[in-house]
């Protein structure tokens, strides 16, 4: 049925559609829209699952993985400061192999108080162990999220779904909400290989020797592996039977691209519009969306990126000290297997400031016009000579 | 559908940490910092207690419906449980912790109970008369009998002399039955005198028999109470008229019946007075339109018990506040007429002495009949042993009952301090200490600093006779409020005591109060928090997070296990009555 949603929306569809058993979460702006929406369905009965209204986020994942030890499909949502007050519980999770389903809608991170789009409250989550995709519109969103309960619970591993905050969260789409019959075809009921279980008691995350931990730290690494196999085969049954698949990467307009715009999330969806109006002129760009981000799809990029003369980066996120995230896991996935393609790092619409097609085809411009991509990330793309050019 | 892929593969394999068998292996008692300790401390209304009684240990021993228990345990320092439950002052109810919760725990009326439902043979700390020594003891009074009791429960000879020709002294001659009925305490005093303590009655020492005729006894203790009314007037007037209220009390018959209609005029503010007048009253069969007590303090500074005054007034006793008595004149008609002043009382907090004193120039008039002046009490000094230091009318001794002659112990009101019946049985008990130490050549201080209560002025008798015992209580350690976890306890109201309609008691004199009736007393007996007490209520174990609370199941108490306890302290906070502490691991 072809509805008119927010992304918030979206995504609480999604979850419904995927009949979780435990939804525990905590309401935080610009989420709590999919909180509500949520609780709106528990109060008419149509839910199905069991709501659990905790104290904090920290609580909400502590009661996720329980819930999800004990073999019962569990989701959450939560936003900047609630991921980061989860933390600690987002390692457990993972140590823990519970394949719970966390949709992120991106906001900044305090100090100062601000509540519009940023990616670094999930990106500061990269070494937790959790699955990562970013999404770029309201039908990905909700796709998504049922995609990623069929991809965690195969690899058992959590997965966290990027929204963007406002972009996507409270933006209106229209958007395709499938059939619940077609959905549980493709999302059989979760049978763990272990769980929690009264008439077979056993203790678990116990103290493990040094050795043992070594060897589940491996294991986890070698499931984070698998997954960029799994996600690609389960999109891909996914479009077989909804029509709609996005791959591991979104390439747009790659054939012979002299430079090539690499970014995610709602930057991307903005940049097809620049890259179409630029081709018309003439001009050899295109662009790779990195969706999945962990597992990072190196050698998904590696071939996309193979013919590219120059790639121009950009990052609404900043890691102080040394640039945009997405822009240095690019480099380290380029470095061992292509030499001398320049990458221009531009950090552009930090705290939720607007990334327009202008602004995009500004940074084509600057990619175009320099010869040595510089060591500092580009912050200020209309002060040219600053820039040498 | 998905491939087969080395996490399909590996889910035969363990992915976590799960483990089906013990973690017993880890020893987590390595990471205790502090560990707990399980000692029973003191309760408030314990430290309160003049006479020091464990008194949540009883109510523990109570709950569990061992009444003859509980009543065992206040036998062990008190000797007259079915006196003081029934007119003792309970300080120990104004300091209870419950009070600061909803109500305090009615604790005068469960001594009451105990004592008229237990049976109970007296614990005492080495077999009666295993000593050879003899001790004498002068008046049969609270303090008296308390001394003798204790020191009796210590193996010694006790001989009592007393003067009247029953035992008892104030219990008897100045208590009202109507408060304290006579088979109470007859059977109190049989209980004292199946001791093996030889007594003496109509046998005045210093009169009948002299001092010189006592040097066989090896320690005398002497408690010869105030016997004599203070008098205003000449109270022996020919025709009988004036009294003191003690010698009214001591024989209220001498009165004919008669006179219901003569007007009675009482002077005073204290129990005595209230007595005097309600007991006139019950001889009047209840008539009691002209029995009017004239006090000099205000109705808040009255010494008298404010349930007594409540009571009076029930009854229709005019209770006049504020006034003291100025002339005596003998009238024409009525035999007396009387001025009286505007008054106010000052107490010196220190001494006790009372200064009256007169305000503005207001003179009221009063004619009565008869007169009873219940003012105070003096010591009839003249038979005491030569050499004794007396200072205002009362032997002089240290705050162990030591007078200025060897040998010679005194207590009770005939030494001074607070006259109630609880500090007499106190005196008497610390009379039974300094003898004990004096006969053993044992330092007296360090014995009573050993057994002392908290900071208060009285100690464990029990544990002077019997030492420290398992698991007892600390006597240093008061459990204050907020140790007491109240998220335990739900609000119930306090269960008072049923007493007789004033109309119905002041016609036959029966006792007015008929206690806490035992349903009600059950529930009573459950509000008591049992500070310091451990109740064996399991909380402890219920909230160890590491199943390492260790009870022992015959003897009912409590460790914990060293290999496993992380001491956390959750059992010190969750324990309801401030029994487990944490302190810090000396590993």
């Amino acid at each position: 049925m072809r509805m008119f949603l927010t992304g918030n929306h979206a995504a609480a569809y999604g979850a419904r559609l995927a009949r979780p058993q435990v939804i525990a979460a905590y309401p935080i702006t610009p989420q709590s829209p999919i909180y509500e929406k949520l609780s709106e369905w528990d109060g008419q009965g149509v839910l199905g699952a069991r709501m659990m209204r905790v104290e904090s986020e920290h609580s909400a994942m502590a009661a996720c993985i329980s819930a999800s030890l004990t073999g019962v499909r569990t989701f959450t949502a939560t936003a900047s400061q609630g991921l980061a007050l989860m933390h600690e519980l987002l390692h457990f999770a993972s140590g823990m192999r519970v394949p719970i389903v966390l949709v992120n809608v991106n906001r900044s991170m305090a100090g100062p108080w601000s509540f519009w789009s940023e990616q670094t409250d999930s990106l500061s989550q990269r070494d937790t162990g959790w699955l990562q995709f970013y999404v770029a519109d309201n039908q990905e969103a909700l796709d998504t999220v049922i995609q990623a309960f069929k991809i965690s619970e195969t690899v058992l591993l959590p997965t966290i779904v990027v929204l963007e905050a406002f972009y996507i969260s409270h933006f209106m789409e229209p958007v395709e909400v499938p059939d619940q019959r077609l959905i549980d075809e493709f999302l059989p009921p979760f049978e763990p290989p272990f769980k929690l279980d009264t008439d077979n008691p056993a203790s678990f995350c116990q103290v493990v020797s040094q050795s043992q931990y070594a060897e589940f730290r491996i294991q986890r690494h070698m499931a984070m592996e698998d997954a960029l196999e799994v996600a690609e085969v389960v999109d891909r049954e996914y479009r077989e039977r909804f029509g709609r698949g996005y791959g591991l990467l979104e390439c747009y307009r790659l054939e012979d691209a002299d430079t090539v715009l690499v970014t995610a999330a709602t930057i991307g969806s903005t940049a097809r519009v620049t890259i179409d109006a630029l081709r018309e002129e003439g001009r050899k760009v295109g662009m790779v969306r990195i969706r999945l981000f962990r597992p990072f799809p190196k050698a998904k990029l590696i071939e996309a990126l193979n013919h590219a003369k120059k790639i121009a980066v950009i990052d609404r996120n900043l890691s102080p000290g040394q640039e945009g995230v997405f822009c240095e896991e690019l480099k380290s996935a380029l470095y061992s297997r292509i030499n001398g393609i320049p990458v221009f790092g531009f950090v552009l619409g930090l705290g939720g400031t607007n990334v327009s097609p202008l602004h995009i085809r500004k940074v084509f411009d600057i990619a175009e016009k320099m010869n040595d991509a510089p060591l500092k990330p580009i912050v200020n793309i209309e002060d040219e000579d600053a820039l040498g050019i | 559908m998905v491939p087969p892929n080395r996490a399909v593969l590996n889910k035969s394999e363990p992915l976590t940490a799960v483990s089906f068998d013990t973690s017993l292996i880890f020893k987590t008692g390595s990471q205790r910092a502090e560990r707990p300790v399980f000692v029973n401390k003191v309760a408030p209304c314990c430290h309160a207690c003049p006479i020091g009684i464990d008194i949540p240990a009883a109510f523990h021993r109570a709950s569990r419906g061992d009444i003859d228990g509980a009543l065992r345990i206040y036998l062990e320092e008190n000797p007259l449980p079915g006196v003081c439950g029934r007119v003792c002052y309970h300080p120990c109810e104004a300091e209870c912790n419950r009070g600061n919760f909803d109500e305090s725990i009615n604790t005068r009326s469960f001594e009451r109970f105990l004592s008229d439902r237990g049976q109970v043979a007296i614990r005492t700390g080495v077999p009666v008369h295993s000593r050879r020594e003899r001790i004498a003891v002068i008046g049969s009074g609270p303090a008296g009998l308390s001394a003798a009791y204790h020191l009796a429960r210590s193996g010694y000879h006790i001989t009592l002399f007393e003067a009247k020709s029953e035992p008892g002294g104030m219990l008897r001659y100045g208590i009202p039955s109507y408060r304290l009925p006579r088979p109470i305490l007859d059977r109190e005093i049989e209980r004292i005198h199946s001791l093996g303590i030889q007594t003496r009655l109509g046998a005045t020492v210093g009169k009948d028999l002299g001092f010189k005729e006592l040097e066989s006894f090896d320690a005398v203790f002497i408690s010869i109470g105030l016997q004599s009314g203070t008098t205003l007037f000449e109270t022996d007037s020919p025709e009988g008229d004036i009294l003191t209220g003690l010698d009214f009390l001591a024989d209220p018959q001498r009165w004919s019946l008669e006179d219901d209609t003569q007007k009675t005029l009482i002077i005073g503010g204290g129990n005595v007075a209230i007595d005097a007048a309600r007991s006139l009253l019950r001889l009047r069969k209840g008539k009691g339109g002209n029995i009017t007590v004239l006090v000099p303090e205000s109705r808040d500074q009255m010494p008298a018990l404010p349930e007594e005054v409540k009571e009076a007034l029930e009854e229709g006793i005019a209770i006049l506040n504020g006034w003291a008595p100025h002339r005596l004149h003998r009238g024409n008609g009525s035999p007396f007429s009387l001025d009286f002043c505007r008054a106010e009382v000052k107490r010196d907090e220190e001494s006790g002495a009372v200064e009256i004193i007169r305000v503005g120039e207001k003179i009221q008039k009063y004619t009565a009949d008869r007169i009873i002046v219940a003012i105070g009490q003096s010591m009839k000094s003249d038979n005491l042993p030569e050499g004794i230091e007396i200072r205002q009318g009362k032997i002089v001794t240290d705050r162990f009952g030591r007078t200025s002659l060897p040998k010679v112990f005194s207590g009770g009101d005939a030494i001074g301090g607070k006259a109630f019946v609880a500090d007499a049985i106190a005196s008497g008990k610390m009379g039974a200490l300094s003898i004990s130490c004096f006969i053993e050549g044992r330092d007296v201080e360090t014995a009573f600093e050993t057994h002392q209560i908290g900071s208060s002025q009285t100690f464990s008798f029990q544990h002077f006779i019997e030492g420290p015992q398992e698991n007892s209580v600390d006597l240093k350690r008061v459990v204050s409020f907020d140790q007491i976890n109240t998220l335990f306890f739900s609000g119930a109201a306090r269960n008072n005591p049923d007493e007789l309609e004033p109309e119905a008691r002041k016609k036959t004199g029966e006792e007015v109060s008929c206690g806490v009736d035992p349903a009600r007393m059950d529930e009573e007996i459950c509000r008591c928090f049992r500070c310091g007490t451990c109740s064996d209520c399991e909380i402890c174990l219920d909230f160890c997070p590491d199943i390492s609370i260790i009870r022992d199941a015959q003897l009912g108490i409590y460790s914990f296990d060293a290999d496993y306890c992380k001491g956390c302290g959750v059992c010190s906070v969750a324990c309801p009555r401030g029994v487990i502490e944490m302190v810090g691991e000396t590993r």
